[in-house]
């Protein structure tokens, strides 16, 4: 069983791990993005009457990380196959083999996940971490503690992402209404997660509110043990013991919304 | 042209809204993810005050110019937008052997009336904006916000056909050139002198949106009077010049791929 599974991860892996110059290309995109937004906060940072307890060097280092897992935490530039394949119909040819569709999904998804943030993160972090850029550049976490849990913080909210993008695939598969469903996801998860700005930058109140969900527990948690901003090392282990809480949720959740679509299914196309 | 442009327009509003809940949905979803924008440059400022001395009251006024200016060259030119799909697809060739315009013809295949949910909100907090500031209710500075946005929206139209022309040669969209939609689009939100002089210059001398940005701006707030700052907008329209240039070469190049 798992081996099947594994062999979808490698399909979709192999296949995402082709698109070498168009990857390339895309981390020139994100760096100047990169660069263009740490130039924004760190104005804000050094110009203005108001403080934050981030320094400039962890909000730099969180941008990068940001840019350089852009693939793994954005939903909207997944490989739209699974999209299309409920648009079409083609659906129906899924269903008629004997293995279970959300875990195809799952590792398609998280395969072409990886592959893509792979061939970005690696050449972006690279040229982020030069000397040149000063207190700008990205920087090197040396704690081991801080290290390791910064590891497996990201390595689960990657398992969390593809796990929110399984209920996004559900949802369109039982409504059939691709583009709103997706683009509403997205916002939430852009903009509660902290990649439209860090977390934070918002105000004491929302992010009180914000600890009940589990954008908080998601790259805000990983990025910040990498950059030192959390260095508790209690309320880092709670964190992640959250973040494991919430990631079993998504999973039931998408399980769930499947079956209960899977008692009727209906198949677009012909 | 013109009677042909609205009947075009006119097609495209009916067909969009035959599927009138969708239509809705998208519009909303629109709203809602620039109301995230609005809400993030509110955030900033309430937790850092001002920036380089500009306070809030004045930023937005940037925000809104770029935001609204971008949703109206979104909605009207999207056929330059999805360039890359007409030329795949084929349709590039039919358009050729019609006796109309090219540019017009690509521009008018598609309108996008989904993206007026981002225009309705901006048109929201202009208004909210104006009737805030009592200041900016002059006829020189109201005409100054009016250069902006349609500075904006020309220094837009021709970056969008120089991304278009870049089709003919490479077939496909490159994601290099969001650094030059996107991108400005979110560098222009706020005045341009904040991101250091370097970056001020650039986008003076190469991509001259501190045109229709900072200068203008440093107008409205009252930190510089010359009146040139006024009409420094308009002056984008010579980008249209190469671009159209680069357009026109783009055409002749091109070759057939679809069926």
């Amino acid at each position: 069983m798992l081996k099947t599974n594994l062999a979808f991860f490698k399909l979709e892996f192999n296949q995402a791990i082709q698109y070498r110059a168009s990857a390339l290309v895309g981390v020139l995109t994100q760096i100047a993005w990169g660069l263009m937004y740490i130039f924004l906060y760190s104005s804000f940072m050094n110009n203005s009457v108001g403080s934050t307890d981030m320094t400039i060097e962890q909000m730099s280092t969180y941008i990068w990380l940001q840019q350089g897992f852009l693939m793994l935490i954005n939903i909207w530039r997944i490989d739209p196959k699974i999209f299309s394949d409920i648009k079409t119909g083609n659906v129906s040819m899924q269903l008629v083999r004997p293995i279970k569709l959300y875990k195809m999904w799952y590792y398609s998804v998280l395969g072409n996940k990886v592959a893509r943030t792979l061939l970005r993160c690696i050449p972006l972090l690279i040229f982020a971490s030069l000397p040149f850029l000063g207190q700008m550049r990205f920087m090197f976490q040396t704690d081991p503690f801080l290290l390791t849990t910064s590891i497996v913080s990201l390595v689960l909210t990657c398992l969390m992402n593809v796990a929110y993008t399984l209920i996004v695939i559900d949802l369109v598969f039982i409504t059939h209404d691709e583009t709103t469903i997706r683009q509403v996801f997205n916002i939430i998860l852009q903009f509660l997660s902290g990649l439209i700005i860090p977390l934070q930058f918002m105000p004491e109140w929302l992010l009180s509110i914000l600890k009940f969900t589990p954008f908080y527990y998601s790259t805000n948690l990983s990025f910040n043990i990498y950059s030192g901003y959390y260095n508790d090392p209690k309320e880092i282990l709670i964190g992640i013991g959250i973040q494991l809480l919430w990631l079993i949720g998504f999973l039931v959740l998408g399980n769930v919304l499947l079956k209960t679509k899977m008692k009727r299914v209906t198949v677009l196309g012909g | 042209m013109v009677r042909l442009y609205f009947k075009y327009l006119g097609m495209m509003i009916k067909s969009q809204l035959e599927y009138r809940k969708t239509f809705l949905l998208l519009v909303c979803s629109q709203m809602l993810s620039s109301f995230t924008c609005l809400a993030a440059i509110f955030f900033m400022f309430d937790k850092f005050g001002n920036i380089n001395g500009y306070k809030f009251e004045e930023v937005i006024i940037c925000f809104i110019v770029s935001f609204f200016a971008f949703s109206i060259v979104e909605c009207l030119f999207r056929g330059l937008d999805k360039f890359e799909d007409i030329i795949s697809d084929g349709t590039f060739d039919r358009i050729l052997t019609r006796p109309r315009p090219i540019l017009f013809q690509v521009v008018s295949s598609k309108i996008e009336i989904s993206k007026i949910g981002r225009m309705l909100l901006s048109i929201v907090a202009l208004i909210a904006v104006l009737a805030n500031q009592p200041q900016l209710l002059q006829w020189d500075k109201l005409l100054t916000i009016f250069n902006m946005i349609l500075g904006t929206c020309i220094l837009y139209s021709s970056i969008f056909i120089v991304r278009a022309g870049i089709c003919f040669y490479t077939t496909q969209g490159l994601e290099i050139m969001n650094i030059f939609t996107d991108g400005v689009r979110d560098l222009t939100q706020y005045p341009l002198d904040i991101y250091g002089e370097t970056i001020k210059k650039i986008f003076t001398f190469v991509i001259p949106a501190a045109l229709v940005n900072y200068y203008p701006f440093v107008y409205l707030i009252g930190r510089d009077t010359n009146i040139i700052n006024m009409f420094c907008p308009l002056f984008v329209v010579i980008l249209l010049i190469p671009s159209l240039i680069f357009w026109k070469i783009g055409v002749r190049k091109y070759r057939s791929v679809g069926s």
